[in-house]
């Protein structure tokens, strides 16, 4: 059969008469502009939609699948974990089917309180346990230890319960330590850190735990009356003490700054500015007592003493010209006009700060300047 | 005595400019956008048969291309102030329209991919032919209509993008959102096919 060879384009030989619906398409049309179809853009939330309701369903189906492979915790043996574990001659390891090991000394006793595909929960009563937990296990692990809740996901740590004392020290990842006497009631303990406090009711304050060397090298501040519990580092390197004197030292002065404690908080900050090797950090203290002398202590002279030492330090921008501002108003306070007016003049902007720096800037625009 | 004057004897007299379908889209395009809602049926009227059948060729289904089709013209009414050439309505009014037919292949692959697609039976009649086309052609042309319904729906939008509208390969890439080396591959494999069944002639870009 010979065939007729088509000429393109074809749409001239195509039949574009209206379809028999189109009265029906116009009336179909004016009602979804009359809804705003055009400008909904109706597709792309449902495309949305429908991935958010995908992304859902699979880690819900992870979860379950997780939930499925992640029956309650037991024995590498297979064996149910035992409900108390009292090990009476020697320390006793407990392998458990995760991976994790449970290492109770001798003396100590340690309850299971729940255990389930999400959550391993434990009471120390006394002694001393260490844990090595898997990491990324699928379960929450979590000791009450008395006034101490501990949770864990994956790391290495050791609880010992004596009586009243408790300390926890973490030798790999990180745990949260959570209880009435724990500072804010929650603190994270990363590795090597450790805390100590007393179990038991907290009618009795936790006290501090002196075991480092990084606090006893801390002189007691001379208003301190509270009882303080802190955390320190199991095997502190001298660095790792110096630092943690340093930031024992800032907590100290903002604790004291906090309860309005200004006299003491700025001895805890002058104890930092003559131990802190960080000239900027130093510059900060120095910018932070400059204020409290100047604004609570009432001690102008004092207060320029260290804002000078501030500006000559590593002080960061824009610290630095709140310190010269403060610097001018500490030298007029003190009846040091001539200081304050040569540096108010060079500062860019003063008459627009408060207003007792506009007044002296118009006191100096009165003097001539030398 | 007063004669008659016929707009044909006028036109003997006076020049005026010939009346084209692209300068009466354009007078109606002004008009719509004055917010003559008869300016805009015309609009309907006169395209709506092109565009329609424009989809059906790209679609394969009817329904679905009557819904593109509504799309495509509540999307031009909705968007007419952004047309700078209003003599150019028709072929900006196809480009809408493509671009609503390409929406409902990604809508077909997402639902396919979810296993939630369930397709309905092609339309042969792709093609329907002019009453002024001879039976022969006409015959062909159905022909190839039964074989593009055959196709995947990227492959036959290329192929009918190119050689019935006769676009541009850049603009049928543009249209279908992939390169220009996967549409000439979707069209060499659609043409094999229709060579197959039918024969053509090549389309050459001016």
């Amino acid at each position: 059969m010979r065939r007729h060879k088509l000429p393109v384009p074809l749409e001239p030989l195509v039949d574009d008469r209206p379809p028999k619906r189109s009265a029906e398409m116009w009336v179909a049309i004016e009602r979804k502009r009359e809804k705003g179809f055009g400008s909904l853009r109706l597709w792309p939330v449902l495309r949305a939609a429908a991935l958010a309701g995908l992304v859902l369903a699979v880690a819900l189906h992870g979860l379950s699948t997780t939930q499925r492979r992640s029956p309650a915790l037991r024995l590498a043996s297979d064996a149910a974990l035992p409900a108390s574990m009292t090990p009476s001659l020697r320390h006793e390891a407990l392998d458990l089917s995760d991976g994790s090991r449970i290492t109770v000394a001798r003396g100590a006793r340690i309850d299971v309180l729940e255990t389930s595909a999400r959550v391993l929960s434990l009471a120390l009563r006394a002694g001393r346990v260490r844990f090595d937990v898997r990491p990324h296990g699928p379960r929450a692990w979590r000791i009450d230890c008395g006034a101490l809740t501990v949770e864990v996901v994956g790391t290495a740590f050791v609880v010992e319960r004596l009586a009243e004392h408790v300390s926890v020290r973490v030798e790999r990842g990180a745990v949260l330590v959570r209880g009435a006497g724990v500072p804010d009631g929650v603190q994270r303990l990363d590795a090597g850190e450790r805390f100590e406090t007393l179990s038991g009711p907290i009618a009795t304050e936790p006290r501090v735990a002196a075991s480092g060397p990084s606090v006893e090298a801390a002189p007691p501040p001379p208003h301190a009356t509270h009882s303080r519990t802190v955390r320190t580092r199991a095997e502190p390197t001298r660095e790792d003490a110096l630092a943690a004197t340093l930031a024992r030292l800032w907590d100290e002065a903002d604790r004291a700054r906090m309860r309005g404690a200004h006299r003491e908080a700025s001895e805890w900050l002058e104890q930092l500015v003559a131990r802190e090797v960080d000239e900027a950090r130093a510059a900060v203290a120095s910018f932070t007592l400059g204020k409290l002398a100047l604004d609570k202590l009432d001690e102008p002279a004092r207060a320029a003493r260290h804002f000078e030492r501030a500006l000559a330090g590593r002080l960061p921008e824009p610290l630095a010209a709140e310190a010269r501002a403060r610097l001018a108003l500490a030298h007029e306070r003190s009846g040091e006009r001539e200081s304050a007016c040569r540096i108010v003049r060079a500062l860019p902007g003063a008459e627009q700060r408060d207003a007792e720096l506009r007044d002296l800037v118009r006191a100096c625009d009165e003097e001539p300047a030398r | 005595m007063i004669s008659r004057i016929t707009p044909s004897a006028l036109r003997n007299v006076v020049e005026l400019p010939e009346r084209t379908p692209e300068l009466v889209d354009a007078g109606l395009v002004r008009r719509a956008l004055a917010f003559d809602r008869s300016a805009e049926h015309a609009l309907y009227v006169r395209h709506v048969g092109y565009i329609t059948n424009l989809c059906l060729r790209l679609l394969g289904h009817r329904e679905d291309a009557e819904d593109a089709a509504q799309d495509a013209f509540v999307s031009a009414f909705g968007e007419l102030a952004t047309l700078r050439e209003p003599e150019r309505f028709r072929p900006w009014l196809a480009r809408l329209a493509v671009h609503k037919v390409h929406r409902r292949f990604r809508k077909r692959r997402l639902l396919r991919a979810l296993g939630l697609y369930r397709a309905d039976p092609v339309d042969f009649s792709l093609l329907p032919a002019r009453a002024s086309v001879s039976p022969e052609l006409a015959a062909e042309l159905e022909r190839l209509g039964r074989v593009l319904a055959t196709l995947s729906d990227g492959v036959r939008a290329a192929w009918v993008l190119r050689y019935v509208d006769g676009m541009k390969l850049e603009e049928v890439a543009a249209h279908a959102g992939c390169s220009l080396a996967t549409i000439k591959r979707r069209i060499a494999a659609a043409d094999e096919t229709v060579r197959a069944h039918v024969t053509h002639e090549e389309v050459r870009d001016a």
